[in-house]
């Protein structure tokens, strides 16, 4: 419940909106697709994706969209904030017999971070691939980890609108999906993006005989563990049931409308 | 090496067509090879062909007065590139620029009109066909459309 005082220690920028924090945090342990909340100082406290961690660091990339995030995105090198966690409920670990498949939509791509680094370890491209979709070519993120990433996965980065500089593919990533050429039945995607994104991936992929799906949820989190409500979606807590759901479960709570 | 008809047989937007369709759509077509920065077509030229793609990828561009053009979609295998040569007046609505070495089957749109025209039940077949790639296209581009990742 209470915070605990934590130091920035490298801020990347990494686009016009967006920051990749680093923070020193000895000996955090949490799980891929877990949250923390974290505390600006005069500002407020947000719920953040854990992107990545090591022994001695946290990452979290934030984009700047209110007060309290554009607070924590101009922050420095030595500045301190609040961090309370992890919290949630994060991906299912990698099965290295399936084929293993990231969609990730703008800012989606922090909070599956630490899975695709996961991946990148198991060094099997023929089961491990990672599709990105961004408006623009100047919104994509990550660049240095991409280049690093596309070594050990299959890595398909598409955007809204291109032009002639682009080499990637032009498009949403609905239209990525089915020129993969992959054992749907014995795949399992994990998703994250903006929700109507994943809506459509969601039913996409059903369509293409791909069942075991995996989803990482947003609403307005407060407490960050089940109490305060705001979070609610459905009869779960995104903060506490979330924010990684398999499909199946949160299928049928998706479907109505205003939840 | 493989015939029209073979490569036709083996997209997965064709399959299921019965075999003497496959033959009369294939009679229609032609295998063809293009660099990279090729055209393949520019908007306003005559919608003579649509293209099956079988390796390489191309680039839909649409001309911007005063700014470079803007790519809205790319294409690659197994796709269908081309819709202007089903409607009057026949010409196409965009540029497409090949981004890769392209290999694909052109087929004569003027011709696989009169066929369609004469063998309604094949005609009807293609169109069920086309209408699903349509489909998952416009699918895809509302999403496009609403600029999702610009946050709302």
């Amino acid at each position: 419940m209470i915070p605990e005082l934590v130091s920035v220690t490298q801020v990347e920028k990494e686009n016009a909106d967006v920051v990749t924090l680093t923070l020193s945090r000895p000996k955090f342990h949490c799980k891929p697709g877990q949250f923390n909340m974290l505390y600006a100082f005069g500002k407020g406290e947000v719920p953040i994706s854990i992107a990545d961690w090591d022994e001695e660091n946290l990452i979290h990339t934030i984009k700047g969209v209110g007060p309290v995030s554009q607070g924590l995105c101009e922050l420095a090198p030595g500045d301190q904030i609040g961090l309370r966690g992890p919290f949630g409920r994060g991906w299912p670990d990698i099965d290295g017999n399936r084929t293993n498949l990231i969609i990730a939509g703008g800012l989606g791509l922090a909070p599956l971070t630490a899975t695709i680094n996961q991946l990148a370890v198991l060094n099997q491209p023929e089961n491990a691939i990672l599709v990105y979709g961004c408006r623009t070519p100047a919104d994509q993120m990550f660049q240095s980890r991409l280049e690093r990433w596309n070594k050990s996965l299959q890595v398909f980065q598409t955007v809204d609108i291109g032009d002639r500089k682009w080499q990637g593919e032009v498009g949403n990533v609905l239209q990525v999906l089915p020129r993969l050429n992959i054992p749907w039945h014995n795949t399992r995607a994990y998703v994250c993006g903006p929700e109507v994104m994943m809506r459509f991936c969601a039913q996409t992929l059903m369509e293409l005989n791909c069942q075991d799906i995996y989803l990482s949820f947003e609403r307005n989190m407060k407490c960050a563990f089940g109490h305060c409500g705001h979070c609610q979606l459905g009869p779960t807590f995104v903060c506490k049931d979330g924010p990684v759901y398999a499909y199946d479960d949160i299928r049928k709570h998706w479907q109505v409308r205003e939840l | 090496m493989k015939t029209v008809a073979e490569l036709v047989e083996e997209q997965g937007v064709f399959q299921g067509l019965k075999p003497e369709w496959i033959e009369l759509m294939s009679g229609c077509g032609k295998n063809i090879r293009l660099e990279a920065k090729t055209f393949l077509f520019r908007e306003g030229q005559p919608a003579d062909h649509f293209y099956l793609l079988r390796r390489g990828k191309v680039a839909l561009e649409i001309d911007v007065p005063g700014q470079p053009p803007a790519v809205f979609q790319t294409l690659g295998p197994g796709e269908v590139l081309g819709w202007s040569w089903l409607f009057p007046p026949y010409q196409y609505a965009y540029d497409a620029q090949v981004q890769e070495e392209l290999g694909a089957i052109a087929f004569d749109g003027k011709c696989l009109r009169g066929k369609c025209e004469a063998n309604t039940d094949f005609g009807y077949a293609l169109m069920k066909r086309f209408s699903k790639v349509f489909f998952e296209r416009l699918k895809a581009t509302r999403l496009q459309v609403l600029d999702i990742y610009g946050g709302r």
